[in-house]
């Protein structure tokens, strides 16, 4: 392999080039993965219900009042979701949005220990806000800041844990204060309803839909698998076109081998007068061949985490705290096990080629 | 210890038939030097092929220490040549990329140290030692004939089957590579295939052959084998 060092450099570079793209697109689709994995663990059993009849439509206290009187529902609490700053720039996480809940219902929705720092809202709060990581990072926050948010100070007395989900962007706020801050005082724009008994959340869902009529309710687990199946289409495009480009990569090993096979005939030749078995220089040429995977899935791959490192600073800049790229253990053992399998697999038809060549024939190539 | 039996070895073209060796009865004896000397196409190299299992006989039968090559079967036979044979061709097919030493090592059984420190020795008594960190094309035709024949000698074979190896040297070489080969006499024994009657000074038996067959045996110095 040494002696021929530009051809497998040159083709170890069409693996690294295959490898870097599973690699860089693998990790953003692992980010969405995680994304989604995490919104599942932290879902819970919650049911979220929000109105029918497009983004202006809005829900009340009276709609409230309804699913509280359904039987199995332990709590019903009253959320309004607006946006923290106006729309600007890209981003591939939910926008940052301010929360208001009241606080004398966060115990039922979020535990003591999803918290980071600080403590949560509390009965009698009311310019007080619990924030997610990202919004943090961003808006250079932490326990004991003042916040000015649509000219009112806010303190900030808890941080959330980090999710990689929606929450790292949230503030989290009394709710009247939140609906007296916007103007528009009774403003509900969901109701999270937790189950008495998890275990029927779907049917509890079903009760709730017939109770109260024209709004749309879904347990969490069906809004993320929405979600989960636009993401697959998405996951798809990604990982063939890097898988692809990893494919030819697996035929540039395929020519070298089959140039290799050919320029070390006499020597397979002389190998197999002495005494080595078929399964000697198959295994030979399938270690070359694996050895071409491996060194190019490894480079490619750490190219690759580097490169989604990078991407991740730019992201972080541009998009304030959000990491789009992200790689997992689980993404190194596939880019590079796909190199080394298709390095091997690449190896597979010119080693047994070789290893069936007559010695005698062999030996009668020109060296 | 090695004979055949009315071995012939027969290229078959479509309806005809051409005999590369016909009924050939060769009996190798232990520690001989056997020559085998005809012109060019007269079979020696095929029987030589068919003697050292590199080819399967078409008719008639090789047999080493009794055993027929036909019942040993494919591994077996794999088998005998790594342990029991060495090889030396008239190119001497040193793998371009690895040193002297390691080119050597190819041909060992087993890595072992005793292997190696066995190498520095056979290298040593070639007159090697300076090579012997060199790749191939850092040394003259007849260092790398001579490295080939440590490599032939590193398992301290049974028989050494030697195809033409003084083909590409000039008489001089030749001449060492032969004195070389004829130092194994007596710790095994040499075939040695030529078209050059005058590198078989040394041979102790030279069989002649022409258009695949044997058309004649001499004996030559004092040593005939153990049968």
């Amino acid at each position: 392999m040494a002696r021929r060092k530009v051809r497998t450099g040159l083709t170890i570079f069409g693996i690294v080039v295959g490898v870097f793209a599973v690699t860089v697109m693998g990790s953003m689709t692992e980010y969405f993965n995680a994304m989604i994995d995490n919104a599942r663990a932290g879902a819970g059993e919650a049911i979220i219900v929000s109105p029918k009849g497009g983004l202006r439509a809005t829900l009340s206290q009276a709609d409230v009042g309804r699913i509280e009187r359904v039987r199995g529902v332990k709590t019903a609490a009253p959320q309004l979701a607006t946006f923290f700053s106006s729309l600007s720039g890209a981003s591939f996480g939910p926008p940052d949005q301010v929360i208001g809940i009241p606080p004398e219902q966060i115990n039922q929705l979020w535990k003591p220990e999803d918290l980071a720092q600080g403590r949560w809202l509390q009965r009698g709060d009311t310019y007080q806000m619990v924030i997610g990581t990202s919004i943090a990072k961003k808006e250079k926050l932490k326990v004991g800041s003042i916040l000015n948010w649509r000219d009112k100070d806010f303190e900030i007395v808890g941080l959330l844990k980090e999710t990689q989900t929606a929450p790292d962007g949230w503030l989290i706020a009394p709710l009247e204060i939140v609906q007296k801050t916007i103007k528009r005082p009774n403003l509900i724009t969901q109701i999270n309803v937790v189950p008495e008994d998890p275990a029927h959340a779907t049917a509890l869902a079903a009760a709730i839909q017939d109770a109260v009529g024209n709004v749309k309710v879904q347990t969490l687990d069906e809004q993320l698998d929405a979600i989960e199946q636009a993401l697959a289409v998405f996951n798809a495009i990604l990982l063939s076109s890097a898988v692809l480009a990893a494919i030819i990569g697996g035929l540039a090993v395929v020519n070298t081998m089959v140039m290799s096979v050919s320029e070390r005939t006499p020597e397979i030749g002389l190998k197999k007068a002495i005494g080595a078995t078929n399964g000697n220089i198959i295994g030979e040429f399938l270690l070359e061949a694996a050895t071409i995977g491996l060194l190019g899935g490894a480079i490619g791959f750490l190219l690759g985490w580097g490169m989604a490192a990078l991407l991740n600073i730019g992201a972080a800049e541009a998009l304030g705290g959000s990491e789009i790229f992200k790689v997992t253990p689980r993404l190194a053992l596939i880019a590079i096990g796909l190199a080394v399998g298709l390095g091997t697999l690449a190896g597979l038809v010119p080693a047994w080629n070789a290893s069936r060549l007559d010695p005698v024939v062999a030996l009668r190539e020109e060296a | 210890m090695l004979e055949t039996q009315d071995v012939s070895l027969i290229y078959r073209n479509g309806e005809g038939m051409t005999y590369a060796v016909k009924r050939a009865n060769v009996v190798v004896r232990q520690g001989e030097f056997l020559g085998l000397v005809g012109p060019s196409g007269s079979g020696k190299s095929s029987l030589l092929y068919l003697l050292s299992g590199l080819k399967t006989a078409s008719e008639g039968e090789v047999s080493f220490d009794g055993k027929a090559y036909r019942h040993l079967g494919n591994d077996k036979l794999i088998q005998l040549r790594r342990t029991r044979y060495g090889f030396i061709f008239q190119q001497h097919f040193l793998i371009n990329y690895l040193s002297v030493f390691e080119n050597i090592m190819v041909g060992a059984l087993e890595q072992s140290p005793g292997a190696r420190e066995r190498a520095r020795a056979l290298i040593a008594e070639l007159g090697l030692e300076k090579q012997s960190q060199r790749l191939p094309w850092q040394l003259s035709i007849g260092q790398r004939q001579r490295v080939a024949i440590v490599r032939a000698l590193i398992n301290e074979p049974a028989i050494i089957f030697a195809d033409e190896p003084t083909a590409s040297l000039d008489q001089a070489t030749g001449h060492q590579v032969v004195d070389l080969l004829a130092q194994y006499r007596g710790h095994g024994s040499i075939v040695f295939v030529t078209h050059d009657p005058e590198m078989l000074s040394q041979a102790d038996r030279v069989i002649r052959m022409r258009d695949g067959e044997i058309v004649g045996e001499e004996k030559r110095n004092g040593n005939h084998g153990t049968p």
